[in-house]
């Protein structure tokens, strides 16, 4: 299934999404720009900005295999970390500047680990501890990571970060946002002008692209979708809920079956933008940390927030009309084994069709993913 | 999984219980006939746990406060405010309940839990969703060393049949400084506010300071026993060594019973180490068990001992080379405790921040107790640790020494890797390696 628009935008986001160095950051490193990583969405990007620097979301898209990796990390460890650290291993993340971690989850702490003994390069490597309690305590706890983090990336690179540089970064980060909102709020209708998975392909090239060249192409992108009669060729609307899927051919298997994903619950989804950083608090880092901790919706890697969690499904069910709900886990994550545990029992209670799928970071028994997916759209009477 | 009442849930809570108890009474019986070195150090042990359980039904009939908790939080504080506690990890991990494992895993995995999760945490949901586990009147949790543990607690607050009751967590950071101490001093604290608020009793500071005070011989005991088992050959053998910590840490924290105890194992220990007479008439083999305890490991260890002279000297419950608290004052103390239940205790020490605390713990128990293997038994379930590996593996060859890459094992799953296959692994690695 595919939108009918098919814009040059975004073929730009998904050429973004479809490989690591796409042709904007290439661009961007020409032009002299620096490049910091960072493996999850609680490390703000806006102080990565504030710096002048391009944030990166850590990916492996296009990887190949994990011989490299596999010296190092155990197959039970999930796919996403072992393709990501051997596509390191390999130097195809060489253009890198600095890499910043938190203890998002086990694997991704344990690259930080490895990364520091067994490779060299970017010589600025930053972990920030992240509470998982979301309490006030938390929030100036990570107020002070926050600190750290900044003050390190400023002296490492010989620069000063001034409280000025980090609320204009919030602001345009906060712009990006907005329109990532719009793009959303456009597939409510009955007939929505952008697929699940070109919405993705959209999410996940924000992550990878300079910002001012990333929010044109949506300006541009949102401008054409509102002049497109849409999509109502489908046979249910999807809600999809789970962790990294980075990944548009995933969804796009889902939806060539009759399944249009309408809205979703993803860290490249509407985790990452659903709520604004408060741009009326008094301290940049206090509203960055505030964001983190207790504002946008949270993962499963925070404890107590479970409830939150639900809600925020319930809540995206009713307005985008959702049909079913697919839960996507990648094998052996602990944190979304639970969840999807606790999900299951609240979607049942509540009469939501669900479907829980195991998945490998890269995309693959197509087959079985398509057979799961018609059948559950059987079982849904679509 | 049907639980009809709150009465027959209650029943079926203490039945295991009563079984537990049964096993240990029948146990001790048969110990004290006996009169060994061995069967002296052992028959403590299983009193404790005797008195562990006999507390808890007692907490349950008598509908006493009960509190729920995990490994390495602050048993001092319990202690001293009188709080028994039972541990929801450990529960359904004990003597008794060893023939209901795999019926119980099976079940288990009706629940719909992912089965590339830690079996033992599995269980855990399991005895509480199905009514097993008595149910508490408070919950603590600790919301580390690994992702599953924080789910479990998650998906326990949430459960039906245990949402309502109250629950504190504390919060460990990753780092070690200064300021991560004081910030989990203050989570420590909570742990105070929260018994209080629930219990309605006051934690009285001067007991505190004498359960501390009699925890901190206890680890100084463990220490010197620690450093005992570094003779070669070792004077003792693991099952009896692996009792140190839920002793200590579990059952009877800073009771001086507990202190009494482990003199003896130091006596016992020093004895044999001044007479050269080692656990195993001609030790062959020193082993670092690099994990924790596990399910079949007291069979694996028998295995390990008759057939290959191999003594499991170390192993990462053990190895926890405690800071004693200063009980000067209110703070130092429980800064001091912070810090015992996050750098220093079992696998929130080695797992929970950096690795590098991991591998710096495996240079030293190698280089310390004279180890010619290694064994990181690469438990599905210890995720961090296995994304360790490749660095593990580089420790164990700049030292010298074989490390055993066991592939993919439960350790309380025996379904999962049989216990035969493992030999059978251990076998070829320990001939390959030329210490058969």
């Amino acid at each position: 299934m595919d939108s009918k628009t098919k814009t040059k935008a975004l073929q730009e986001f998904t050429e973004a999404t479809g490989t690591i160095l796409n042709p904007a950051l290439r661009g961007w490193k020409e032009g002299g720009g620096k490049v910091v990583g960072y493996f999850c969405s609680y490390v703000p990007e806006e102080i990565i900005t504030a710096a002048g620097f391009l944030p990166f979301r850590m990916r492996a898209t296009g990887s190949t295999g994990t011989e490299l990796a596999d010296r190092y990390l155990s197959d039970c460890n999930c796919s996403f970390v072992r393709n990501c650290f051997n596509m390191v291993l390999s130097g195809e993340y060489d253009f890198l500047d600095g890499v910043v971690w938190c203890n998002s989850c086990d694997h991704v702490r344990r690259v930080h680990d490895n990364w520091k003994h067994k490779v060299k390069t970017p010589s600025f490597l930053h972990f920030l501890s992240l509470p998982k309690k979301t309490g006030e305590k938390q929030v100036r706890w990570y107020q002070e990571e926050l600190a750290l983090f900044k003050d390190s990336l400023a002296s490492h690179f010989g620069m000063e970060i001034t409280d000025e540089c980090l609320w204009e970064a919030i602001r345009r980060h906060n712009q990006k946002r907005r329109l990532q909102r719009r793009l959303y709020k456009l597939r409510k209708g009955e007939r929505p002008p952008v697929t699940g998975a070109e919405t993705l392909a959209v999410m996940v090239a924000g992550t990878a692209m300079p910002l001012e060249q990333y929010g044109q192409l949506l300006s541009d992108l949102l401008s054409e979708l509102a002049r497109s009669e849409g999509n109502a060729n489908y046979r249910a609307r999807l809600m999809i809920v789970g962790g990294i899927l980075d990944d548009p051919s995933y969804i796009k298997v889902i939806e060539d079956q009759g399944g249009l994903v309408v809205t979703d619950m993803l860290c490249f989804g509407s985790k990452i933008m659903w709520e604004d950083v408060d741009e009326g608090a008094k301290e940049p880092l206090e509203t960055l940390a505030r964001y983190s901790i207790k504002d946008r919706p949270g993962c499963p890697r925070f404890f107590g927030v479970h409830e939150r969690r639900a809600a925020f499904i319930r809540d995206m069910i009713r307005e985008f009309k959702v049909d079913g709900v697919i839960g996507e886990r990648l094998m052996f994550c602990d944190g979304w084994a639970y969840e999807h545990y606790m999900l299951d029992k609240d979607f049942k209670e509540e009469g939501v069709p669900h479907l829980m799928l195991d998945r490998e970071y890269l995309l693959g028994a197509v087959g079985q993913l398509r057979t799961r997916v018609q059948a559950f759209l059987e079982s849904i009477g679509r | 999984m049907v639980v009809d009442s709150k009465t027959e849930r209650r029943e079926r809570g203490l039945r295991r219980i009563r079984e537990e108890i049964d096993w240990y009474k029948t146990t001790l019986k048969e110990l004290d006939k006996l009169t060994t070195d061995e069967t002296k150090l052992w028959a403590p042990l299983m009193r404790a746990q005797l008195e562990q359980y006999e507390k808890t039904l007692r907490c349950v009939e008598e509908r006493k406060p009960l509190l729920a908790s995990y490994w390495s939080i602050c048993p001092e504080v319990y202690r001293a405010m009188d709080i028994h506690y039972f541990n929801v990890q450990g529960h359904h991990f004990q003597q008794s309940q060893a023939r209901f494992v795999i019926r119980e895993l099976e079940e288990c995995d009706k629940l719909g839990l992912a089965r590339d999760n830690c079996s033992l945490l599995r269980l855990a949901m399991y005895y509480i969703a199905s009514g097993l586990m008595p149910t508490p009147t408070m919950i603590i949790h600790k919301l580390e060393p690994c992702d599953a543990l924080l789910g479990l607690h998650e998906a326990v607050r949430t459960h039906k049949e245990w949402r309502d009751i109250p629950h504190y967590s504390l919060d460990p950071p990753y780092w070690e400084d200064d300021r991560t101490l004081d910030y989990y001093a203050g989570e420590v604290n909570g742990v105070v506010s929260f018994l209080e608020e629930q219990t309605g009793k006051k934690l009285d500071v001067d007991r505190l300071r004498e359960i501390i005070k009699e925890s901190n011989k206890q680890y100084e005991l463990w220490a010197e026993y620690n450093e005992l088992r570094r003779a070669v050959p070792c004077p003792h053998g693991y099952d009896l060594s692996a009792q140190l910590y839920p002793m200590v840490q579990i059952f009877w924290t800073g009771d001086p019973r507990c202190t009494a105890w482990l003199r003896d194992m130091v006596g016992d220990a020093e004895e044999r180490v001044r007479t050269k007479k080692g656990w195993l008439e001609r030790e062959k083999v020193r082993v670092i068990w690099f994990d924790v305890y596990c399910i079949w490991l007291r069979d694996l260890n028998a295995w390990l001992e008759q057939e290959w002279a191999a003594n499991i000297v170390m192993d990462m419950s053990s190895y926890c080379p405690y800071t004693l608290i200063d009980t000067s004052n209110e703070h130092t103390m429980f800064k001091g405790l912070g810090k015992r239940t996050l750098c220093d205790q079992i696998m929130v020490r080695q797992v929970r921040g950096s690795a590098d605390r991991l591998l710096s713990d495996l240079q030293r128990m190698i280089k310390d107790h004279k180890a010619d293997a290694v064994i990181p038994p690469t438990h599905i379930g210890h995720k961090d640790q296995i994304a360790s590996l490749g660095l593990i593996r580089e420790v164990c060859r700049d030292a010298g020494v074989a490390c055993l890459d066991m592939g993919m094992v439960d350790i309380f799953d025996p379904r999962y890797t049989t216990i035969d296959e493992i030999k059978d692994r251990l076998s070829r690695y320990l001939i390959t390696m030329g210490l058969g």
